[in-house]
Parts: C-alpha cells; structure tokens; sequence
C-alpha cells in the first residue's frame, strides 16, 4: 500500500515538473524558430491525345514560375517526385501523398510532403482533370524536409486556383486540352 | 357612389392593359438578347512579348481561357490600369480598358471593356509588391463575332510583382478568373 502512495506521489511530482518546465521550455524553441512567407505562381497544361490516351498535366516550361521569399525574388523550379496516389469519393477527387521538392535561388530548397488535394471529380474523369468545364484544385501539404539555408525546414504549404478543361474533337488527332494556374502560400520555417 | 365604382373600375381596365402591353415589348426584349454566360482564366504578364500587346501602352496581357456558354474560346489580352491613385495600401484604377481577341487575331474577333471599379489591395507584409486585382468589366465595343457584343464581367485574383535586379527589370504576374455574361454575340 505504502509503495503504491510512494508511486503515485512520483507521478504526481513528475506531471507537475512536467506541466511547469514544457510552458518555460516551449516559447524558448519558438523563439528559436524563423519562419518565411513563400509565395508562387505557376501553370500548368493539359494535352491529351483522346485516341490513345497518352498525355497529361505538365508545368508551362516557357512560362517559369514567378515567387518571393520573405518578399525576396526567388526563381524556382518544382520537381513533382511522385509516389502519390489518386482516387475518388463520390464527386469529389483526391490526390494524397506524394513528395514535391521546390529548388529556389542558390540551392535552398524545400521538400513538400503529407500532400493532400481535392477537387471535383466529374463523369468521364479519364483526363486527369475532369470533363469539359472550370474547376478548382485545392490542395495543403507540410514542408518536411530542406537543404542549404533552408536545412531541416518544417512549415505549412498550400495550393489553390482555378483549372479550365475543354475537348477539341476536330483535331487530328482529337485531344483533350487544360490550362491550370496555381497560387502557393507557405510558411518555411528554420531552427 | 355610382361615379366612385365607375372610376375603381375605370382604373383596374387601365392596369390590366398597360400589364399586358408592357410586360409583353419586355419580354420580347429579353428574347431578342441572347446573354450567355461566360467564366474563364486568364493569365496576364509583363513585360509583354510578340504578338502582344494587342494596342500601344498595354502593359499588362497575356492568355485567356473560357467558355462562353458551352463554347470553348481561347485567346489572348492586353491592357492597362487607367489612372492609378493609392489609398493607403488599395490601389485603384480609373478608366482601365483591355482588349481580347479570341481565336487567330488576324480573324479580329475582339471585344474591349472597361474596367468600371478595379482596386488591387497590396495588403503591408503579405507581397513585396502584390494582392488581389478585382474589377467590373463592361464590354465597351467588339469587332467580328463580338461587333454587337455587350455585357459585364467580373474579374478577380493574386497578381504580384518583383524583380531579381535591384527593380533594374520588373516583372508581373495576374492570375484571374472572369465570370459574367455576353451578349450579342454571333
């Protein structure tokens, strides 16, 4: 009986230390922390030959993406690393997981994981955006990962904006065409 | 009493007919003009490159992507502020026109609006230089199939602005979507 009073006044004591140093401890690890604001702008294309299928979303290589970090011009390029997957919930479309690594100026980059994106899923989805018509893609993620001055970088990340599909059936070979223009908001935080 | 009933009755008759008249020319009104809708995005830049702008003094333009009604149309744009005048950190612009011209412009199928409110918030911290440009367009004049064009338009979203030389070269970006209706159009 005595044992388990000793027990349960050091558990006691260990919860209070604990309740008393983690409030000191944690703005002390904030402190530390430095954030960025990132912002992005890019966009995308569909081409899709309907005959075979072949094709898909690719980034505008004529049209490179434009960002500040902490107000700062960056030119960076994405690398979209893969290993997502995509699937749907009645009428609505969703890509999870997959790794995205964002190289900026001088060798500071960025990886984005815990990828999670949704957007409407339409009949006849076999386009990888949707039937005809103008939609909108929504997706957030976390910064899991950096390099160089952004070594160990952890944050939020977000991407929104409007996609537009249409069907070009008279031409040879008929395609499936989209345009997507994207606006990413992050928090980039270093230790 | 008889000359009160007389007048009441004389009163409704005139109601009843100038309902019919009138709401019959509206109608036909509203038959004659075909509106269909329009929602589409736009990507604008500067600067610009061959073959725009599409007018001397545009600085801004770019792609447009819509549909007007179930119509795919693809084109491009170019166009300017007006007069600008900051109010704290809202910018807004007076008397801002744009062109489009949809499909190859040598077909001249365009249309030019006027941007009746456009403000462009640049919120302090969010941009180095940059926000949200929102607009009401109202389609001033057409050529082609838009040469009876008219209609109002929405325009809103992120543009933002930068340089990577000191301002030496200055770059933009205007990401939007258009939404509203066109009518008259061939």
């Amino acid at each position: 009986m005595r044992r388990r009073i000793i027990l349960a006044l050091t558990f006691a004591f260990a919860v209070g230390v604990a309740t008393f140093l983690l409030p000191v401890t944690s703005p002390k690890v904030l402190a530390q922390q430095s954030c960025k604001d990132f912002r992005a702008m890019y966009h995308m294309t569909l081409m899709v030959n309907i005959n075979t299928g072949e094709g898909g979303w690719n980034l505008d290589v004529a049209d490179p993406i434009v960002a500040l970090l902490n107000g700062q011009a960056v030119t960076p390029t994405v690398e979209f690393l893969g290993g997502g997957t995509s699937f749907a919930t009645g009428m609505v479309g969703h890509d999870r997981g997959g790794t995205n690594v964002w190289h900026l100026s001088n060798g500071d980059d960025f990886t984005v994981g815990a990828w999670h994106a949704i957007y409407p899923n339409q009949p006849a989805n076999t386009w990888g955006g949707g039937s005809a018509g103008q939609y909108v893609y929504n997706g957030t993620g976390k910064i899991v990962a950096g390099t160089g001055q952004l070594a160990n970088a952890t944050g939020a990340f977000s991407e929104t904006g409007p996609y537009i599909v249409w069907v070009d059936l008279a031409s040879d070979p008929p395609m499936v065409y989209g345009k997507y223009q994207a606006l990413i908001v992050a928090s980039v935080c270093t230790k | 009493m008889t000359r009160k009933a007389v007048f009441a009755l004389i009163f409704v008759l005139v109601v009843a007919v100038a309902t019919v008249f009138l709401t019959a020319p509206g109608q036909h009104v509203q038959a004659q003009q075909n509106c269909p809708s329009f929602h589409g995005i736009i990507q604008a830049r500067f600067p610009l490159e061959p073959p725009l702008p599409l007018r001397d003094g545009d600085g801004w333009g770019g792609n447009i992507y819509g549909f007007l009604d179930d119509e795919p149309l693809v084109g491009v744009f170019s166009g300017n502020d007006g007069s600008v005048s900051w109010h704290q950190w809202v910018g807004m612009g007076k008397g801002g026109t744009y062109k489009f011209a949809f499909g190859p412009i040598a077909d001249n199928n365009t249309f030019t609006i006027i941007a009746t409110q456009a403000t462009f918030p640049n919120p302090p911290g969010k941009f180095f230089a940059g926000g949200t440009y929102q607009a009401g367009w109202k389609i001033a004049e057409g050529t082609g199939r838009f040469q009876n064009a008219s209609g109002n338009l929405h325009a809103n979203g992120p543009y933002l602005v930068s340089t990577t030389d000191g301002w030496v070269t200055v770059f933009g970006r205007w990401n939007a979507e258009v939404t509203g209706s066109i009518c008259g159009v061939q």
